[in-house]
């Protein structure tokens, strides 16, 4: 299609438009003057074929808007008249493509056929409304080249008036606005990619995002496909793909590196090592969709995905281009752009993920923990009993018993006495609920009882600093009670009023109240809110908030008691003012008749759950500080020290109850460092004061509980991630769930073991210390992607401003903004070239923040690895870090520049191209700081994103540079080589297709054959075979011969326009196009019938020699037959033969001597007359004349029979006579005559018969077109020769010579 | 014996003589000959020929005109020459060819092959 519009668009310049310039009058055309190469076309143009008439008759609008046009170097046209004929600039021809330059002169309409439905209208408005149109960055499908391209461009429309004032035609004005418009649109996709990326959480996710974006911009990305390597790195999954269905030829769903073929069309092995590879043509192999175009995707490019060229690629990506657009240097750069980018998201995605990954784990792990505290069990009563049991005799025996050891044993029974409290709490629970409570009323003096029982409470409220008040007067009749009912009922209300009282005074009163009988207690405490109070009696409520001794207990005292009053057919009742106390009433029946009868007076078999008033007491007791161990730190060592002398972990422990103070103190003392306290709030203000590395916390706690304590601590920014592990007498699932959810590393519910506690305070510190080194990397990390981020932007412009064609200088020196932003200013940077023979570096100008000045002179550091800082960077490829130049003993002779630029650190990094060249940097970057500083991980990190940005910026600019020099090198060699095949004369050189039609034809060519280019191109070769090599179907066997891809040698006659034909050599090289697909053949041809008819000459002339020895010998032969057949006696034969055979041997001789060309008759004449004896009597006269070789013989033979005859018969034979033998040349011819003639011998006779001898004489001749007459005349023969001459040399007008 | 009117066409005369005396020796009794291209085109072209020697080169030329003529007239020849066969021009080279120097009966046979077709 190419080279046929090629042919037409040079018909059209050649063909009828053109016509003759030098009939136009200059004048008339000096409006085309200095009009460029359209002026000129204009100029030779032929429009009186057109509408707009001769162009000397044109109106003078119409030659003024020319003028104007074709003077401006906007891109400009005229159409005009009403069938708006186009006239166009220059600068317009640019834009018309192949249609120029047939475009000139013709209708608008037809020339933009493709666009009309858009220019039409509003030329035709211009032209009626005489009014101007604007169209801005408008999309224009146009066929400028030969495809279908996307363009973009900006055009107005200005009405230009006629002569007459109306409106003759339309100016446009336009320019082509494609390159911005698609840099736009192609930044627009980068932006987006970056934005929707943002979200992903996931590697694949990150491709799905960036493919999605990818989708957005169907102009230019025609179709995309997103590979994941695969973790063990054999293969590469499609993770998503835009417009090509997965699983297809061209979208294979899996990639295996390790088979060849299921790769499909994209080179995932060149991808692997780094190779970003472009693959054109494709449309030939498989047909991919063209995006938002309906032609298939001609090119496409396929990109390893690696945010930096050294890295090993994530996966990989393959970008179609748009099939309307040149996929050029600008295209290419925002396809690696693209998958930089995509590279990028997916290492942040990957970050994230894992990430994410970290936490679910993690939380799985306190999931199961859960699981584990809520399967803890309560089987306690019977262990406890076993435990109490020897314990208390242990207590009770030994008198020697050590004091430390009977603390301990005291506070394992106590708190046993205490747990065994509250199980057979539990336990009277479900007796009640399951009806099996063995009640036993019996007849009693509840004033007094009472009385004993509240007095028990005595010492410790006093010790407390409170007052018991006891009114309970005996009563008159005995009361029906179970007394270990009572008793429980007791002395769970003095132990409640205990606990919530802080000052004042508790009372118990007992009266009777009518039937009734009434007990109160009374407290001067906390007092509880009104809407508590319904709550109160519910079995395991607890007042929220309440501000108590200790928040111990199980909220299921009051529950039972309101039970037990329930089974003695009582109520109980609560007054209470917040602030003010509380007032518990119980009110039971005085008599027995409302009780059950089986119960009254009976004895129970259930073992009791009753308890000694002790237990109580000895319970409230601990409530107050100082008892059994007392309070707080106290318990504590001051300092504890691990044994390697590093300091021990510090524990914080909150409990309100000082036996598990200093149970879990001396269990933990000797690993840790355990400061002890009572409540949250001294928890909270110690750990605020010293930040320990573990809080072990009970729930409940009077003031701030744990849960609280926990609130606070995690809302303190320095104490958020302090472990803090609670410990409850809570036990069940909700606990635990509350526990974790509160925010608790871990929950430990009483009772516990030592070796737990230990084991799990343990983990919780190796733990924190885990983690707490975990959060570091984690902001360490996020410090990084925010870090990275940065970078990555920096590098983006940086890049982009490399596309867009901002010099190296300005794109580097985006480079060192990031590093002034990211160092807030401390860094000062430059950034060097190596030589390209790598022997010294350059700085680059206006890349660096160094001063100009400075590094103007280092310009020409030498390279090596004797040198410093960045010369020996360059030479070593590795960074060199120099913290401070004065204590550089090699920076000695430098520091005066350190000095005047005020630097002391210096950092010098290689920068390394992104082709892997011979692995030599091709520049360095340095930073300068100006006090001394040793590189971080940081710093390198970023020297790192800097060169490797760095690296592909110069690359490109010297990729650019190199594809400018070769482009050069090879238009020269281009050049140079047409010169030599248009000035090789000697060499036919020409070309044809497959088909053997001729497709290029050198000068050579055409003086050698005569035909012109245009006579030959488009024409088969065959007609350069002669009619032999055209019916021996030469062409079909040399067709034949091409495919096979191997050149030949060939030499056959071809036949010149002339129809002459030359003896050529050809050599033929069959021609292949950029795809290796055969093209054709190459023919080079030389004439080489020179040495052919040399070759010839050579056989012939060794014919020659053949036919002339044989045809001698044949002669001789005869000679020898004949002379036989005429001899009388052998003697007379040998005479006779050796004589003629001797003539025709000088003949021979004669004619050698002329290399057999002719012989002179007057040596002819000498050699065959031997006239040593005789030359007195033989005159020979006459001119020289050449003979021929075949006249030289046959005369020979004849002169030497006439001399032979003369001597022995003729005049010679008589010593009178004499001979005359004369010559002369006659024309037409020439012609020899000789005159033979014989005087003054003996008579002569004609002879009856003839012999051999005469014969010869007479016949001879007759071969060589010549004739010899003999006259036998009586005074002597005579003999008249005649013979042709030989026609070279000899002229008829020859003086005579006389011998 | 055999009347037959053969032409020797010769340009060199002791070989015509020493061909048309083999002839005779062979009993051939009417033997003609000629030593030019013309002579010998005029006397093909106008008199009854049984049979043709010819040299393959006259005075310098080729015999190609006077090979035309005999075959027009389905003249039976053979060729004397000095020239070897593969030397000869393509038109003659179906011709019986004897090289000189010849011996005659050898040149008489090939005469008789090219004739005998004739006669039978």
């Amino acid at each position: 299609v190419n080279e046929e519009s090629t042919k037409a668009s040079e018909k059209s310049r050649m063909v009828p438009g053109e016509s003759d310039p030098g009939s136009l009058s200059p004048g008339a055309l000096c409006f085309l003057a200095g009009g460029g190469e359209m002026g000129e076309r204009i100029r030779r143009f032929d429009w009186s074929k057109t509408p707009l008439g001769p162009i000397e008759h044109w109106s003078q609008s119409l030659k003024t808007a020319v003028r104007i046009m074709l003077g401006s170097r906007y891109q400009m046209f005229v159409w005009w008249g009403e069938d708006l004929i186009n006239i166009y600039n220059d600068a317009y021809a640019n834009l018309l493509g192949r249609r120029h330059p047939s475009a000139l002169g013709q209708r608008a309409e037809r020339l933009w056929h493709e666009i009309w439905h858009i220019s039409g209208p509003q030329a035709q408005t211009v032209l009626r409304e005489n009014r101007a149109s604007w169209n801005d960055r408008v999309r224009l499908i146009m066929e400028r080249n030969d495809y279908r391209e996307e363009m973009f461009a900006t055009w107005s429309y200005s009405p230009l008036p006629d002569d007459e004032g109306g409106v003759g035609g339309v100016l446009c004005v336009c320019y082509e606005e494609t390159e911005r418009v698609l840099s736009e649109r192609r930044l627009v996709t980068l932006r987006r990619l970056a934005d929707e990326t943002t979200a992903a959480q996931s590697a694949e996710q990150a491709c799905l995002l960036a493919a999605k974006t990818l989708e957005q911009n169907s102009w230019d990305i025609s179709f995309s496909l997103i590979y994941l390597l695969e973790p063990d790195g054999s293969g590469a999954q499609l993770t998503a793909s835009i417009g090509v269905e997965p699983g297809t030829e061209a979208a294979p769903e899996r990639v295996h590196f390790a088979k060849a073929d299921g790769a499909g069309l994209w080179p995932f092995d060149r991808m692997l090592h780094g190779e970003r590879v472009k693959i054109t043509e494709l449309a030939q192999r498989a047909k991919l969709p063209g995006g938002a175009w309906p032609e298939p995707t001609h090119t496409a490019m396929a990109l390893p995905l690696a945010k930096g060229v050294q890295d090993q690629p994530s996966g990989f990506v393959v970008l179609g281009a748009s099939p309307r657009l040149p996929f050029d240097d600008a295209y290419q750069g925002f396809f690696e752009l693209l998958s930089t980018n995509i590279a990028s998201a997916i290492a942040k995605a990957r970050v994230l993920e894992e990430e994410r990954k970290r936490v679910e784990a993690l939380a799985e792990i306190d999931r199961a923990k859960t699981a584990f505290f809520s399967n803890v069990s309560h089987e306690f009563r019977t262990p406890l009993t076993l435990l109490l049991g020897p314990l208390e005799e242990t207590l009770a025996q030994s008198g020697d018993l050590a004091a430390a050891n009977r603390d301990r044993l005291e506070i394992a029974r106590r708190n046993s006495l205490r747990l065994l409290k509250l199980v057979n709490t539990l336990l009277d629970f479900s007796r009640i609920e399951a009806g099996r409570i063995q009640a036993v009323y019996q007849p009693t003096d509840l004033g007094a009882y009472t009385a004993e029982l509240a007095s028990v409470f005595r010492s410790a409220i006093e010790k407390a600093g409170l007052q018991l008040v006891i009114d309970c007067p005996s009563l008159p009749d005995s009361v029906w009670v179970d007394q270990e009912m009572w008793e429980k009922i007791v002395l769970n209300l003095l132990s409640n009023a205990f606990k919530f009282t802080f000052e004042g005074a508790i009372s118990v009163s007992l009266r009777r109240a009518g039937e009734m009988v009434e007990l109160a207690v009374s407290d001067t405490g906390t007092g509880i809110a009104a809407d508590e109070v319904p709550h109160l009696f519910e079995r395991f409520h607890r007042v929220k908030g309440a501000r108590g001794r200790s928040l111990e207990g199980s909220g299921i005292g009051l529950a039972l008691v309101q039970e037990l009053v329930k089974l003695h057919g009582g109520a109980v009742r609560v007054q209470s003012q917040v602030e003010h106390g509380s007032t518990f009433t119980v009110t039971i029946p005085l008599g027995a008749a409302d009780l059950p009868a089986d119960h009254v007076e009976t004895a129970g078999g259930l073992p009791s759950t009753g308890l000694r008033g002790e237990v109580y007491v000895e319970e409230v007791l601990s409530w107050l500080p100082g008892v059994q161990g007392g309070n707080g730190a106290g318990s504590t060592p001051d300092r504890a020290h691990s044994s390697d002398g590093n300091s021990l972990p510090r524990i914080l422990l909150a409990d309100d109850n000082a036996d598990m103070r200093e149970y879990v103190g001396r269990l933990l003392s000797r690993r840790c460092e355990v400061e002890a306290v009572t409540d949250g709030v001294e928890a909270l203000n110690a750990a605020r004061e010293h930040t320990p590395d573990l809080v072990l916390t009970d729930v409940m706690m009077p003031r701030l509980d744990g849960f609280g304590l926990l609130k606070e601590l995690r809302a303190d920014e320095r104490l958020k991630t302090v472990p803090v592990i609670l410990l409850s007498a809570r036990a069940g699932e909700e606990a635990s769930v509350e526990g974790i959810e509160s925010g608790a590393d871990d929950y430990l519910v009483k009772p516990f073991s030592a070796r737990e506690l230990v084991a799990r305070v343990e983990a919780h510190l190796k733990m924190a210390s885990l983690r707490a080194q975990g959060e570091a990397v984690l902001r360490e990390s996020e410090a990084n992607l925010r870090l990275n981020d940065q970078r990555m932007r920096g590098q983006k412009e940086a890049f982009q401003a490399a596309i867009n064609g901002a010099s190296v200088e300005d794109s580097l020196h985006m480079l060192t903004r990031m590093v002034t932003e990211e160092t807030a200013g401390e860094a000062r940077t430059a950034f060097y070239i190596a030589d390209p023979d790598g022997t010294r570096l350059h700085p680059i100008r206006g890349a660096g923040s160094m001063p100009e000045e400075y590094t103007e002179q280092v310009d020409g550091f030498v390279i090596g690895k004797d040198s410093l800082a960045c010369g020996l960077t360059a030479a070593v490829g590795r960074p060199v870090l120099t913290r401070d130049v004065f204590a550089e003993p090699l920076w000695e002779p430098w520091v005066y520049l350190a000095r005047g630029y005020r630097f002391r650190a210096c950092w010098s990094f290689p920068i390394f191209p992104i082709t892997a060249g011979d692995g030599r940097p091709v520049g360095t970057f340095a930073m300068y700081f100006t006090s001394p500083r040793e590189a971080g991980a940081r710093d390198l990190a970023l020297a790192d994103v800097v060169t490797q940005a760095a690296g592909i910026i110069i690359s490109r600019n010297i990729e650019a540079q190199e594809r400018a020099r070769a482009e050069r090198a090879l238009r020269e060699s281009e050049e140079h080589f047409r010169l030599l095949v248009d000035n090789v004369q000697e060499y036919a050189l020409f070309q044809t297709d497959t088909e053997g039609t001729v497709t290029s034809w050198n000068p050579g060519a055409e003086r050698l054959f005569g035909y012109s280019s245009t006579e030959m191109l488009g024409h088969s070769f065959s007609r350069l075979l002669t009619v032999e090599d055209q019916q021996a179907g030469v062409l079909d066997q040399e067709l034949a011969c091409v495919p096979t891809g191997i050149g030949w040698r060939d030499e056959r006659w071809l036949v010149r326009k002339d129809g002459s034909r030359f003896w050529a050599q050809s050599i033929t090289e069959p021609v292949h196009d950029e795809a290796g697909r055969l093209r054709g053949g190459v023919k080079v041809t030389r004439d080489e019938t020179e040495r052919k008819r040399s070759d010839e000459r050579q056989s012939l002339l060794m014919a020659e020699l053949n036919h002339r020895v044989k045809n001698t010998l044949a002669t001789v032969q005869s000679i020898a037959t004949q002379t036989l057949r005429g001899s009388t006696d052998p003697r007379q034969f040998v005479e006779n033969f050796k004589a003629r055979i001797q003539a025709l041997s000088r003949a021979h001789s004669l004619l050698t001597r002329s290399s057999w060309k002719s012989a002179d008759v007057t040596d002819l004449v000498h050699d065959q007359l031997t006239m040593d004896g005789d030359i007195d009597r033989i005159t020979v006269r006459g001119p020289a004349a050449l003979l021929t070789p075949q006249s030289t013989v046959a005369l020979s033979l004849v002169l030497h029979e006439l001399g032979t005859n003369a001597r022995k018969y003729g005049a010679l034979a008589a010593p009178t006579g004499r001979l005359d033998v004369h010559w002369r040349i006659e024309p037409p011819g020439p012609r020899l005559h000789i005159e033979w003639a014989e005087t003054g011998g003996p008579p002569v006779v004609e002879p009856q018969k003839r012999g051999f001898g005469t014969t010869l004489i007479e016949r001879s001749l007759g071969g060589v077109g010549g004739s010899a007459e003999l006259r036998f005349n009586a005074t002597g023969l005579q003999c008249a020769i005649d013979v042709q001459l030989s026609p070279m040399g000899n002229r008829n007008t020859e003086p005579p010579e006389v011998v | 014996v055999k009347r037959q009117r053969i032409l020797v066409i010769e340009d060199e005369f002791p070989i015509s003589l020493e061909i048309a005396s083999a002839l005779e020796d062979a009993g051939f009794s009417d033997v003609e000959q000629v030593d030019n291209e013309p002579q010998a085109l005029h006397r093909i072209t106008t008199e009854q020929w049984d049979g043709v020697v010819a040299d393959a080169n006259l005075n310098g030329q080729g015999i190609e005109r006077v090979v035309v003529a005999l075959y027009e007239r389905s003249i039976p020849f053979i060729i004397v020459t000095g020239y070897t066969k593969d030397t000869l021009p393509a038109s003659i080279k179906d011709a019986p060819v004897i090289e000189k120097p010849f011996y005659g009966p050898s040149l008489t046979d090939a005469l008789h092959r090219v004739l005998e077709p004739r006669r039978s």
